[in-house]
Order: structure tokens, then C-alpha cells, then sequence
């Protein structure tokens, strides 16, 4: 038995290198990332599986030294004279020891280092990795990996069916390191089946998979070592096998889940847990607890709750019930599936936008111009043009018809929640499409610059009474709460044809044309009273003109009159002293020069000019009366 | 004895549950039912409620949605009776009519169906469109369009078709969208922009016109009330001289005096200012000078 023992351990580590070698062997060829890191898990088997190989000769050795020894005692008659030490008559057992004690703890960290790379190895290498495998090499990667997995599961069964019938410590590992492999077989071969069938995906995620596993099991290496030093030692019993991992052993093991779970705590605390009655009531209430907490589960769907946005909607069998409209709050119903309530958001405002598709990088922008692009996609509508065709530009394909883009948000929420839940499929998709075919239709008749300006509220209500009426015709079951007529504008057009910069130009000509009006109402309101009051100064100059005209004429005739009287009075002698009346006054402040003797060959010769330096006749004499 | 009981009735409800799973299934009120026995149909369940089958393999249950599905695929080009190229794209909301033949037809499968019904619009679409002018679809006067028309034809030449050979009924069709060929666009594009370009001219051109029309105006209006002025001015000038000239008669009285009077008038003023005057001894008074005996006569 014992050499049978030794045999299948021996298989197990050569089985094991086999098999993680043609595991490296598919990952490259395949290029399948599960098969690579399965490989690890498998070749880390292979190192558990020699070494427990080995241990078990130490152990086989050792057994072999103490019957030799018995023999050799009983012949000897058990004398004092050559009784040596233990230690120093069985050397296997001390080379066994000391295995035990250095190499085994030694292997195991060595074990871990290991995992842990393994596991930062594939996380790094998965982590940019995208599913390409090689196709035409999948399908005999799938009959290898298929047959491998088929081989190693028998060979594992063999082995671990052996280490239970043994109480073989030593040959469980090797045997849970096989049935691992045969798994991992399985699932490389169940990969390159779905790489073949058309999910590469998968060959990722399961890889994934495995790396979880794989850092599964160095931590569990790492804890076993921790533990190890914690654990309260008692004599005569077998030291556990260190590197044995007892997830892999799950694999390995009839027990299954729970008894390898009582091994390892009665293990860990050194005395049987599993004997304790609290571990006996568990076992046997488990199931029922386990009942117990499905049945609340059930009868928890006979309650229903209703959320304040919502209604709720009651059916039994299927089957509408009378009064199945669910108002928010708490209900009672049949459990499943007896019953069943649907909820829907009735309450809550929904809404969607006709004409664009938003973009968020340009909904970020704060200023909206009709020259820049500012939703992701803008559906232009088509607008008839009242402009007569002109024929000139398109010819025969000329339409007469404009662009228009507009964003038209529409926001409803649902008036009658049974229509809106057994009419549609999808209802809120129906009334997106219903309300873009009310926009649609709208603008095709509608006046360009109208709908752009002044006509928007007009046009916004006539939408909503659109949209209303097609939806209630259709028995939507939604209120059209808003619809509103958002940046109404006309296309950007191409790079040759900028139509919207060509609008804004316009508006350009008519603020320069208002511009211009005003300039010349300026000038009219700066010329008129300006002449208005250059004409008022004239009148007014012929009316003082006039006034002195009339009044001198008056002065003077009424002067005559006097005149006349005095004249014919003494008419000579009026005439003289009038006329050296006059002279005298006059020529009082004149210059006079009398010219005494009258020769009228002399030539007189006067120079009036004022002269720089005074002579004779340029002395002016003031008058002493006037002096004084 | 009492666990036993427990366990009991655990167990009969269990096997309860299981064979009403197997003997029984509930038709939704939004879905419709077919049942095959082994293969073959056996009956249609458009009623929702509770509904006996026998257990699976022997009948298989088939559950369609019973509400009104809407769909929408391609914007596609097509020309109307005026040969004008226009892209249309219809929704059509249709439901399953007869879920027996859906399942022969499309093995139950929605999208499927909704792909062959889509060949059956598109064509419907094309001919229809066939009838109508494109000012039936874009137009400003919005009698002369004719959605609901163009509609209500479209509807009833996929129905017929689609009802008898799919098994649906075809309830809505809609136009979605509306649109020109990528060419067209551009020249529209250009005539939006030519006739933009228009109107900066006529704008221009306008507001020139108007203040041209305003400056004359208030030139034309200043020259008025100039000319009004001065003629009013002139009236009252002429009135005033009228009026002196009538004052002055009195002076026909004794015309030699008047004219004497003028005269004298006439060297006051004249020598009012600075002036240099030369006289010689003939003139009176200083005749005087001369030793003349003082005459007795005028100046004149």
C-alpha cells in the first residue's frame, strides 16, 4: 500500500508538469489568457505535488529505519550497553524532522512569493489586455485542452479516492493540485469554445477569474504560515501539511464545504468545534432558518410600497384587478405569483427635446449664437418659403422651401397610468415621435420670420394642443405639460453658404437703416426751427424797419407844419438864420479851410493826410470856452 | 408528531407550488399567449388571467407583447408626382393581430417582424408619395398640406398587406421627418443666403431712400417759411411806406421850403462827423470876408 502511496504521488507531480506545460503550450500558441494563468495554478501544483512527493519518501524512509530498528531491538535483547540516543540511531527520522521543521516552512513562503507575483503578473498583464486570440488555432485548443482536463480528472479521482482510503495527509495536496488542473483544463477548454463561438470577451473575464483565485490561495498561503506560529501544539498529533491549500482541497475532497470547514476549525483551535453542541444545533436549524427566512421573503411581496412620484398598478393573474390604480403609500396584496404590482413614475415630470440631440461638452457653454454649432446634432426642418421661385438658382430641382433648426423641449407626465402601462410598448418613445411629427408638420407651413420672432408663444400652444390631441388619439395616457420653442434659428449652413451669419446681417441692415433714419430726422428737427426762427426774425426786422418808416414820416410831417408856420411868418429871414443856423453847428467841430482870394489860375494843392509831424495848420486849437 | 406535521405541510405546499408551475401559467394583460403541443399549435390566449397547460415538453408557451409597438428605421429619399427629390422617414405603431402567425412568420421575434414590416413601409411610402405634389407636403398655406391625408393612405396600404401575410395590425403610421437630398440642401442654403443678401441690399437701399426723403422734406419746409417771411416782410415794408409817403404830402404844401429843409437836413448830417471843409470866401456868411456887403438873396 505504501508503495502504491508513493507511486501515485510520483504520477500526480509528472501528470502535473505535463499538464501546466501544455497549458504554457496553449496560452502561446491560442494566445488565451485563461490557459496562461491556469497554467500558473497548475505548475504551482506541480511544485506542492513534488515536494509532498518527497516528504512522503522521508516519511516511507523513516517508517522503513523504525521497523529496522524494532527487528534490530528484538534480536538484541535490549541491552543498556549500546542503547543510543533516538536521535542518533535513526537518522531518517532526524532528516524527516528537520525537513518538517526548516524546508517545509521555507517551501511554503517560497510557495507564496510565488502566487503573489503571479497575481501582480497577470493584474498588470489583464488590466491592459484585449480579448484577441488567435482563431484559427482555437478549435484544437479546445480538443487538447478538452482531453487534458479529461485525463487529469481521472487521474485526480484515482488519487484522492486513494488519499481518503489511506488517511494519506501527504497525498491529498498532489491529489486537490490534479483535480484543480482538470478544472482548469475544463474551463481552458470551455474559453477557447467561446473564443471559437464568438465571445473573446470571455477568455478575459475568466481569466480575471482565476487571477482572483490564484490571489485566493496566496493569501491563504500567507495566512497558514501566520497561523502556523499561533497554533497551540499537542503531542502525538500529525502536523497538518503546510502548503496544502484548502480551497484547492475543496476540489480534491468528498467531504465537500462544510467538512472541510469543521477540519479546518477544529484544527485551528485544537480541539473538535465540531463536537460542540452549538455546531450540532446549527447543522440541524440551518435548514430550518433557511426555510424560515425564504418564507418572509414571499410573503414580503404581498406588501407593496408607492412612492410619492409614482403609481402602482395591481394585477392577480395578469388580470387587471377593480380597483388596481395604486395611489402612493403602503399596499396589501396577494404574494407572488398569485399577484403583482407594477410601478411607474406617473407623477414625476419627463421630458424630451424635439429637433437636437444634445451634447454635453457644448451644453457646458454659456453663450448660445446662431453661427456655432451648440448641440451634438441638429435636425433642420424644412419651412416653406413665401419668396415667389425666382428659377434662377436650382432650376428644375429649385424647392421652394427654407431651413429651420430649433430645440422644441416637451415635458408630460402621465395622465392616465393604466392607458400609458397596457397601450404602448414603449409610450414615451411613441410620443417623441408623435411630437416631432407635430413639429414637422407645423413648420411646413408656417412663416419663417413670424415663427422666429413674434409667433413663437403662438406657436409653442398650437405644438402643445398638436401634441395633446395625437397622444389622446392614440390613447398615450400622457398630459403635455410644456413644450417650449427654444432657440429657433436658421441653419448654420455650409462653409460657402454661412445662412445664419447671412440673417445676422440683416438685422445688421436694418439697425443701419434705422440709423440712417434717425440721422435725417435729426437734421429735420435741427433745420426747422431754425428757419422757423430766422423767418420770425425777419418779419420782426420789416416791423421795426416799418415802425421807424411810419413814425420818422410822421415826425417829420408834424415838424413841417411848425416849419411852415414860421416860414410864412418871415420867410427870408427864416431861410437864413435857419440855413447859418445849421452851418454853424455844423461846422462847429469840423476843420475848416477858408480859402481867401480867388485866383483861379492857382493850383491848390491839399494834403489831408495825417502827418507824422505837425506844422502850422495842423495845430488844433481847443475851444477856450468849450475848455472851460 | 408535530414536526412531522410541519414537515408534511412544507411538503405539500412545495409539491403545490411545483405543479402549478407545471400545470398552470398567467397570461399579463399586455401580452398574448400560444400554446404548441409538441410542436404543433394548439390555441391562442389574448385574455390575460390564469390558464391550465400541460407540463413542459409536452406544450410550450409562447408570450408575446400585445401593446402597440412603434418603430422608425430609414430616412430615405424618394420623389413626389412633381418629380422633386424629398427624404421621408414614418414611424409606424403596429401590434400582433393574430399571435399564431407571428410566431410561424417570425418566430416571435419582434425585431424580426419589425424588419419585414419595414420592407413593407418603405414601399407603401414610395408609392404613396407618387400621388403627391411636394407643395402636399411643405406649403405656406397650411390647408394645402396634406400630412394626415398622405397618412391615412400610407396606414391603408400597409395594413392590408401586413395583416394578412404577418399576422399584425398595423395601427399608426406618422411621417417623422422631412428633408432634402444633401445637393438641394446646399442650394437652398445658397438661396436662404442670396435672398439674406437681398434684403441687407433692400434695407440699405431703404433706409438711403428714407432719410433722402426726410432732408428734403425739412430743407424744402425751411426754404417755405423763409419765403414766407421775407415776403411778409416786404408787405409790411411797403405798407410802411405807403404810410409814410402819405405822411409826407404835407410837404406839397410848400415844396421850395421842403426841398430846403431836406437839404439843410442833409449837411447836418453830412457834417456830423470829423470832416475836413474848404470854403471859400463866396460862400455866405463868409462872403463877409470879401468885404461884400451881406446879401440878401439865398444860397441858392
Amino acid at each position: 500500500m505504501e508503495k502504491n502511496l508513493s507511486k501515485s504521488g510520483a504520477t500526480n507531480w509528472v501528470v502535473l508538469l505535463v499538464a501546466g506545460v501544455t497549458l504554457v503550450w496553449l496560452a502561446v500558441q491560442a494566445r488565451l489568457v485563461t490557459a496562461a494563468v491556469g497554467s500558473a495554478l497548475v505548475l504551482v501544483g506541480f511544485l506542492v505535488s513534488l515536494v509532498s512527493w518527497f516528504q512522503m519518501r522521508l516519511e516511507a524512509r523513516e517508517e522503513a529505519e523504525r521497523l529496522e530498528i524494532e527487528a534490530l531491538g528484538r534480536s538484541r535483547n535490549d541491552s543498556a550497553l549500546f542503547s543510543e540516543s533516538a536521535a542518533e540511531s535513526s537518522p531518517a527520522r532526524r532528516a524527516r524532522e528537520q525537513f518538517e521543521k526548516w524546508l517545509v516552512p521555507a517551501f511554503t513562503f517560497m510557495l507564496f512569493v510565488l502566487q503573489a507575483f503571479g497575481v501582480w503578473h497577470f493584474y498588470e498583464k489583464l488590466r491592459g489586455e484585449d480579448a484577441a486570440g488567435s482563431e484559427t488555432f482555437t478549435p484544437l485548443a479546445l480538443a487538447v485542452a478538452a482531453a487534458l482536463g479529461f485525463a487529469l480528472f481521472l487521474f485526480g479521482r484515482y488519487a484522492a479516492r486513494l488519499a481518503q482510503l489511506e488517511a494519506s495527509r501527504l497525498l491529498r495536496p498532489s491529489a486537490s493540485a490534479v483535480m484543480l488542473g482538470a478544472l482548469l483544463a475544463g474551463v481552458t477548454a470551455v474559453t477557447a469554445g467561446l473564443e471559437w463561438a464568438g465571445f473573446p470577451k470571455w477568455d478575459v473575464y475568466l481569466a480575471w477569474v482565476l487571477t482572483a483565485l490564484l490571489a485566493l490561495v496566496a493569501l491563504e498561503t500567507l495566512f497558514a504560515l501566520v497561523f502556523e506560529i499561533y497554533r497551540p501544539r499537542t503531542r502525538g498529533q500529525a502536523q497538518r501539511v503546510l502548503y496544502e491549500s484548502r480551497i484547492v482541497g475543496l476540489l480534491g475532497q468528498s467531504g465537500g464545504l462544510f467538512n472541510t470547514a469543521a477540519q479546518a476549525l477544529d484544527y485551528q483551535f485544537g480541539f473538535k468545534v465540531s463536537d460542540t453542541w452549538f455546531y450540532h444545533y446549527l447543522e440541524q436549524t440551518v435548514s430550518g432558518l433557511a426555510l424560515f427566512w425564504l418564507g418572509i421573503l414571499w410573503l414580503s411581496s404581498c406588501l407593496v410600497i408607492v412612492e410619492p412620484q409614482e403609481q402602482g398598478l395591481h394585477e392577480r393573474f395578469g388580470q387587471p384587478t377593480a380597483n388596481s390604480i395604486l395611489e402612493p403609500g403602503l399596499h396589501f396584496k396577494l404574494p407572488w405569483p398569485i399577484d403583482a404590482a407594477h410601478t411607474f413614475k406617473t407623477r414625476e415630470l419627463q421630458s424630451f427635446t424635439v429637433g437636437v440631440v444634445a451634447d454635453e461638452k457644448l451644453d457646458a457653454e454659456r453663450v448660445l449664437v446662431w453661427t456655432r454649432a451648440h448641440y451634438k446634432e441638429e435636425m433642420p426642418m424644412l419651412v416653406a418659403s413665401r419668396e415667389q421661385e425666382t428659377g434662377g438658382a436650382g432650376g428644375e430641382q429649385a424647392v421652394p422651401v427654407n431651413f429651420i433648426t430649433a430645440s422644441i423641449p416637451v415635458q408630460f407626465v402621465v395622465r392616465d397610468v393604466k392607458a400609458w402601462a397596457y397601450n404602448q410598448a414603449d409610450p414615451a418613445k411613441l410620443l417623441e415621435r408623435i411630437a416631432t411629427r407635430e413639429v414637422v408638420r407645423h413648420f411646413a407651413s408656417v412663416d419663417m420670420d413670424k415663427v422666429m420672432s413674434y409667433g413663437r408663444l403662438e406657436a409653442a400652444a398650437e405644438l402643445q394642443r398638436g401634441i395633446q390631441k395625437q397622444a389622446d388619439a392614440l390613447k398615450l395616457g400622457a398630459e403635455i405639460v410644456f413644450v417650449g420653442l427654444q432657440d429657433i434659428h436658421p441653419p448654420m449652413g455650409t462653409k460657402e453658404n454661412q445662412v445664419a451669419s447671412a440673417y445676422e446681417q440683416v438685422i445688421g441692415a436694418i439697425a443701419q437703416k434705422e440709423a440712417k433714419i434717425l440721422e435725417a430726422e435729426g437734421y429735420r428737427a435741427e433745420t426747422l426751427p431754425t428757419a422757423g426762427a430766422n423767418a420770425t426774425k425777419k418779419l420782426n426786422n420789416a416791423q421795426a424797419r416799418s415802425a421807424k418808416l411810419t413814425g420818422e414820416a410822421a415826425g417829420r410831417s408834424a415838424q413841417f407844419a411848425n416849419q411852415l408856420a414860421a416860414y410864412q411868418a418871415a420867410p427870408k429871414v427864416f431861410l437864413q438864420r435857419t440855413y447859418l443856423d445849421t452851418l454853424t453847428k455844423s461846422l462847429a467841430p469840423s476843420r475848416k479851410l477858408v480859402l481867401g482870394p480867388t485866383n483861379t489860375t492857382d493850383v491848390i494843392q491839399f494834403n489831408l493826410e495825417d502827418k507824422l509831424r505837425q506844422d502850422m495848420t495842423d495845430l488844433y486849437l481847443e475851444d477856450p470856452a468849450k475848455k472851460k | 408528531m408535530k414536526k412531522t406535521r410541519l414537515s408534511l405541510v412544507i411538503g405539500a405546499l412545495l409539491l403545490v407550488i411545483f405543479l402549478a408551475v407545471l400545470f398552470a401559467f398567467q397570461v399579463r394583460s399586455t401580452e398574448v399567449a400560444v400554446v404548441t403541443t409538441f410542436g404543433k399549435y394548439s390555441a391562442s390566449y389574448t385574455e390575460p388571467g390564469l390558464k391550465f397547460r400541460l407540463p413542459w415538453p409536452i406544450q410550450n408557451i409562447y408570450r408575446f407583447d400585445n401593446r402597440l409597438q412603434n418603430f422608425e428605421r430609414k430616412f430615405e429619399q424618394t420623389t413626389t408626382r412633381d418629380a422633386k427629390n424629398i427624404l421621408v422617414s414614418l414611424f409606424v405603431g403596429w401590434r400582433i393581430s393574430d399571435p399564431k402567425i407571428f410566431l410561424e412568420r417570425f418566430n416571435g421575434d419582434s425585431l424580426k417582424a419589425e424588419q419585414q414590416l419595414e420592407g413593407l413601409v418603405r414601399n407603401a411610402k414610395n408609392a404613396v408619395i407618387g400621388r403627391y405634389n411636394f407643395s402636399d407636403f411643405i406649403s405656406p398655406d397650411p390647408k394645402q398640406v396634406k400630412f394626415e391625408q398622405f397618412e391615412a393612405e400610407a396606414l391603408k396600404e400597409i395594413q392590408g398587406a401586413a395583416k394578412d401575410t404577418y399576422g399584425l395590425q398595423v395601427e399608426v403610421v406618422g411621417i417623422k421627418q422631412l428633408g432634402l437630398p444633401e445637393a438641394i440642401t446646399g442650394k437652398v442654403f445658397e438661396r436662404m443666403r442670396s435672398e439674406r443678401e437681398r434684403l441687407v441690399k433692400q434695407f440699405t437701399g431703404e433706409g438711403e431712400a428714407k432719410a433722402i426723403e426726410i432732408r428734403s422734406d425739412a430743407d424744402r419746409r425751411r426754404d417755405e417759411l423763409l419765403a414766407k417771411a421775407e415776403a411778409d416782410a416786404l408787405r409790411i415794408i411797403g405798407e410802411a411806406e405807403a404810410q409814410a409817403s402819405k405822411d409826407y404830402a404835407v410837404f406839397e404844401q410848400k415844396p421850395e421850403l421842403a426841398v430846403f429843409l431836406l437839404q439843410i437836413k442833409a449837411l447836418k448830417e453830412s457834417l456830423k462827423d470829423r470832416a475836413t471843409v474848404i470854403l471859400d470866401q463866396r460862400t455866405t456868411p463868409f462872403n463877409l470876408l470879401t468885404g461884400d456887403k451881406p446879401a440878401a438873396g439865398t444860397t441858392k
